[in-house]
């Protein structure tokens, strides 16, 4: 970053290339910042125009071409003006161009704008301060015309970032070699800096046609630097928060949020919210903690400030639910005392009751002890591996999360803040806050803290297992579609036999079926081969065959799901009674479910199957000949669930069973 | 370590150094002037670059020839700097094979840049041509997509045979000649080199010259032949420095590059001081065993100047008033990190489970097998968590069982090109069963486990020997 700094500042070689693999969000925004920063700052060798296009957001060359020239001329598109783009407004001639038909016109676009930058007179330069000034609706116009003013002697100096520079190839491969030529091209004194995820050699245009870049790496992120990152952004919030309570609830999780509007302390005034400075220690336990469990798995700051906001207003729940009993236990006193002094008017109830409320401080959320913090990070451990396990893959939203893992307001609770005697949380309360020491003891708080003790049981706090939810439940791996384990259940019983054999022929091999299914011979004889094949395959040479489950489905032939279909059915659906019921009827055994089969709802719930996607349909839809080919949706765990809730031994049904 | 009146000291040198690196090719010649040994190829390129362009802009000749060199050996910044010590200014088109893809925009651009220099309007000719086209519906279909305001074909050859009836001679720079030579049939090539040749010494009649920019030595043989028959078939070919010393010469006096304090500053006092502190340290620096190793290893894989420019800047960068003075271990970073870059610098600070995958990946490929798909690793993943029975991960003493971030692992690693996907994606594949191979070593996955300092993990690789 500092490298960055200097080069950009002094002299720049005309191509840099940032790659940062882990992290990438947070450091785009950094270089973006810092490079903000220098343009601002005065000990440059030129005057920096800087600009920072998104390889995503610009995805056709004009949408680039317009980004750059109109945000390095400070230039704001207005929908009132037909929403045009910068041009040299002195020059009636040239302001009909457009900068953004070819690479050609935005070349000299830059050269244009970057000559009326150097040439503009100084009332130009105003006028722009004055654009600015509108816009921001800050008081700096002075400063901002003073600089430009300024930069009208000195050079000037393009700086022309790029985010996801690798999504360029893709969009627009034509453009790569002349955007990292562009200082050559324009002749002017120019940066072209790519940010990228992707390595230079992934994206570098062939025949070595662009110059190589300078390069600069950024580390991944230690775990130090991210719990940092982490407690500055408690600080931030912490101060939007008590600038204006509750002004940007975006940052509360829901449940959260309700729970501190509602009730009001003994003086009217909210109670402190989950980032309320005094637990600012605490919170910097927590992230050291969420970061050892996070850590491994995530680099990115991103991800893991996403989980502490999701689990963080949870883990001091106690710790409010505690001061807030507190509070309420206060106000019922003072309201006794309000009752024992009776015969004193009002107004002098209300001064006592300020007097007193200034006189023992508790309206005061204080720091938590050492015990209650290891108490706290001992409970919330398991919850923080389910947090990191669901919010990483986005499996569901912090939100959400929050509000189902969020601890209630627990009776028990309170024993968390409550683990010291009344004279060591004084003493505690002193160290941490010095306002503190001049209180003495006075017998009243002695006796209501004392009493609080009495009745609280001591009991061990046992940590609520997160609440499962329906999809959750039957959630074994993350490759399992939510949607799809959901939609199974409700299914048809037929629609499940269906699907059952469509797996069973997507992943054993079509050979097999005779051997699997066949009927007629002995059960020994069947045996025996499938042994010896076996065998067979692992004495051979080669590589070792992967079982077909782990290389997906592979398509097969409507024909033959009929076909495992009957075999299913006749296996494990037919009850004994229709067996015999039916002997009348239908002489050769199996004829029952031939007919079943045979039917015209088994051939629409396939269709209805393939709608849904549960089954693929390979062949398409206007081919005649031959039998349509299928192609089984489900996973292997979703087929083992439907089996065992159809009792079907689909593991003895399978070619290669797991 | 360095005395703080000698800061803003470091912090000039470290300026002057940079803005030296910059414009490393004035640098260059005065290098090479001073000493005046065995004239170099650039100097001869230089000689015969500006007799032909005073030639055409003194006598009014029309030449072409042909700027031949390897990357970085300043063919360009030789065309500049003789063009810009001419005395009479001539117009100058620049174009660049990488930019006028077609014909038709290096027409315009041509047009724009004429415009620009001399003050007519050529543009608007070629934009009343095309509009007159426009209506005629016998004409073969124009293509679609070319965007408004490009002249048509049919234009070129008049505006190019304007090219020597302007009031000042005409300079014609073609950066990357050889893609120029790839439009259909060469037209642009071909007017701009007739012209050339039939640009009669008349006294109405400017010179023009065609200089053809590129590094591929066969550009002359991709011509056509009556293209060719009209070239003048000089070639003038550039070399970067061919000798280590010329490059060890070229670093020290970038390195002592002498800083110009400003006018009013304290600094002036300090200067002297530092400078018997700096020079010192150059030359030690330069002179050192390991330093010169290195510059001739880098040296020895290409002769490009930019390359020990990034390098030098690497190294200039990273000074600090903590460490001010340059080392041969600073040097090797820089040239591990802009020269011999490792393909993949991060791979050991993966997460965990992107190495499991990694590492799954390695047992199926001594399996035989590859190609593989997510759910195969999954499956070995599984497999070597029962097989080994123990947590896989151990976190401060809490254990984590199970990964289930393990798609977004393997998400990571599709970003980051080291999983590349087999077959182009494909509705009917489900994402599980998309089959990918790994772009790594065998050898970089050992690397990148060792690093990673599991054991487990590293148990579980060599189990796959």
């Amino acid at each position: 970053m500092d490298e960055l700094a200097t080069l950009v500042a002094i002299a720049p070689p005309p191509f840099i290339f940032i790659h940062d693999p882990n992290s990438f969000q947070t450091s785009a925004n950094a270089v973006i910042n810092l490079l903000d920063s220098i343009a601002c700052s005065n000990d440059n060798t030129a005057h920096l125009r800087t600009v920072a296009a998104n390889g995503i957001s610009c995805f056709t060359p004009r949408l680039l071409y317009d980004r750059i020239i109109n945000s390095l001329a400070n230039w704001t598109v207005k929908w009132e003006e037909g929403c045009s783009n910068w041009s040299l407004s002195s020059d009636p001639a040239s302001s009909t161009r457009r900068w953004n038909d070819s690479f050609d016109g935005f070349v000299h676009g830059l050269r244009a704008l970057h000559h009326s930058i150097r040439t503009s007179p100084a009332q130009q330069a105003r006028k722009k301060g004055d654009d600015k000034n509108k816009r921001k609706g800050k008081g700096k116009g002075k400063q901002k015309e003073t600089e430009e003013d300024r930069a009208v002697n000195q050079q000037v100096r393009f700086v022309i970032v790029v985010e996801h520079a690798g999504h360029l190839r893709e969009t627009m491969p034509d453009l790569l070699v002349p955007l990292t030529r562009l200082a050559e091209l324009t002749q002017l004194d120019l940066v072209v800096i790519f940010l990228s995820q992707v390595r230079w050699e992934d994206m570098k245009p062939s025949s070595g046609a662009s110059p190589d870049p300078y390069f600069i790496d950024i580390p991944s992120p230690k775990k130090e630097e991210i719990v940092s990152q982490l407690e500055e952004h408690f600080g931030s919030i912490m101060r939007t928060t008590s600038d204006f309570p509750h002004a940007d609830p975006s940052t509360l999780p829901k449940a959260n949020r309700k729970k501190n509007a509602a009730p009001t302390g003994v003086s009217g005034q909210p109670l402190p919210g989950p980032y309320h400075p005094s637990l600012r220690q605490l919170y910097s336990h927590f992230t050291s903690i969420l970061c050892d469990v996070c850590y491994p798995f995530t680099h990115d700051p991103r991800e893991i400030q996403y989980i502490a906001a999701a689990r963080w207003p949870g883990f001091v729940q106690p710790v409010l639910a505690g001061h807030a009993q507190r509070i309420e236990r206060l106000r019922t006193r003072l309201a006794k005392r309000a009752g024992a002094d009776h015969e004193t008017n009002y107004m002098d109830v209300d001064e006592d009751y300020d007097e007193d409320e200034d006189e023992d401080e508790s309206e005061e959320l204080r720091p938590p002890t050492e015990d209650t913090r290891l108490r706290l990070s001992r409970l919330f451990k398991p919850t923080l591996t389910s947090a990191l396990e669901e919010l990483y893959p986005r499996l569901a939203n912090a939100a959400a999360w929050a509000q189902l893992n969020s601890a209630p307001p627990d009776p028990d609770s309170i024993t968390l803040s409550r683990p010291t005697s009344p004279l060591k949380m004084g003493a505690a309360a002193a160290l941490s806050d010095t306002n503190t020491v001049q209180m003495p003891v006075t017998p009243r708080t002695n006796r209501v803290l004392r009493s609080s003790v009495q009745n609280t049981p001591h009991t061990p706090y046992t940590p609520r297992t997160p609440r499962v939810t329906s999809y959750a439940h039957n959630y074994s791996g993350d490759t399992k579609d939510v949607t799809t384990t959901m939609g199974l259940s409700i299914l048809p019983r037929l629609s499940k036999f269906i699907l059952i054999a469509a797996f069973i022929a997507s992943t054993n091999p079509s050979k097999s079926d005779i051997r699997m299914f066949g009927r007629g011979l002995d059960e020994k004889k069947r045996k025996r081969r499938r042994t010896a094949s076996t065998i067979g395959s692992k004495t051979g040479s080669g590589p070792s065959k992967v079982p077909q489950r782990l290389l997906g489905p592979t398509p097969f032939p409507l024909d033959r799901l009929i076909a495992i279909l009957g075999a299913l059915l006749e296996e494990n659906d037919i009850s004994e009674e229709i067996r015999l019921s039916t002997d009348e009827l239908f002489n050769v055994p199996g004829e029952y479910t031939d007919m079943e089969i045979s039917r015209v709802g088994v051939y629409t719930t396939i269709g209805e199957l393939s709608s849904i996607w549960l089954l693929h349909r390979t062949s398409p839809p206007e081919r005649l000949e031959g039998p349509p080919m299928f192609k089984c949706g489900i996973s292997y765990d979703d087929a083992l669930g439907l089996a065992k809730e159809l009792d079907v031994p689909l593991n003895d049904l399978l070619w290669d069973p797991l | 370590m360095l005395p703080a009146h000698l800061h803003p000291c470091l912090a000039l040198q470290k300026r002057q150094i940079l803005l030296a690196l910059n414009n490393l090719s004035s640098l260059e010649l005065n290098d090479e002037r001073s000493d005046d040994p065995p004239e170099s190829a650039n100097q001869v390129a230089y000689q015969q670059l500006q007799d032909l362009i005073t030639g055409t802009v003194c006598r009014g000749e029309g030449n072409s020839c042909l700027l031949i060199g390897p990357r970085g050996s300043g063919k360009t910044s030789l065309v500049s700097r003789c063009v810009a010590e001419l005395v009479e200014q001539p117009i100058v088109l620049r174009l660049s094979g990488w930019v006028q893809t077609t014909d038709r925009l290096a027409l315009r651009e041509i047009a724009v840049q004429l415009n620009e220099q001399t003050g007519n309007v050529y543009l608007a000719l070629t934009e009343n041509g095309q509009e007159d086209e426009e209506p005629n519906p016998f004409l073969d279909a124009p293509p679609t997509n070319v965007p408004f305001g490009q002249p048509s074909a049919a234009h070129l050859p008049t505006l190019i045979s304007l090219l020597p009836t302007l009031p000042r001679p005409t300079i014609v720079i073609l950066d990357a000649f050889d893609l120029f030579s790839l439009h259909p049939r060469q037209s642009l090539l071909y007017c701009l080199l007739d012209t050339v040749q039939n640009c009669g010494a008349g006294p109405k009649n400017k010179g023009v010259a065609v200089i053809g920019v590129t590094t591929r030595m066969d550009s002359i043989n991709l011509l056509e032949k009556r293209v060719k028959s009209r070239f003048s078939g000089r070639m003038i070919r550039t070399a970067s420095p061919a000798e280590l010393s010329d490059w060890t010469r070229l670093a020290r006096t970038i390195l002592c590059a002498v800083p110009t304090p400003p006018a009013d500053s304290g600094i002036k006092h300090h200067l002297p001081s530092w400078r018997e502190l700096w020079h010192p340290t150059v030359d030690k620096f330069c002179a050192d065993e390991a330093v010169l190793a290195m510059l001739n290893d880098t040296f020895c894989i290409t002769k490009d100047v930019r390359m020990l420019s990034k390098v030098l800047t690497h190294l200039v960068v990273h000074l600090s008033p903590q460490v001010p003075l340059l080392t041969a271990s600073q040097l090797a970073a820089a040239v591990a990190k802009q020269r011999a870059r490792p393909l993949y610098p991060f791979l050991q600070d993966l997460p965990y489970p992107c190495i499991c995958l990694l590492v799954a990946a390695y047992h199926w490929d001594t399996a035989g097998h590859p190609n593989f798909t997510f759910e195969m690793l999954y499956e070995s993943f599984r497999h070597q968590v029962r097989a080994s029975s123990s947590a896989p991960v151990q976190v401060n003493g809490g254990s984590i069982g199970m990964m289930r971030c393990s798609r977004m692992a393997l998400e990571n690693l599709i970003s980051a090109h080291i999983f590349d996907a087999i077959a182009a994606p494909n509705s009917s594949i489900a994402k599980e069963f998309v089959k990918y191979r790994c772009t790594l070593e065998r050898d970089d996955i050992r690397k990148a486990t060792d690093k990673c300092g599991q054991t487990n993990v590293k148990k579980w690789l060599s189990k796959a020997q």
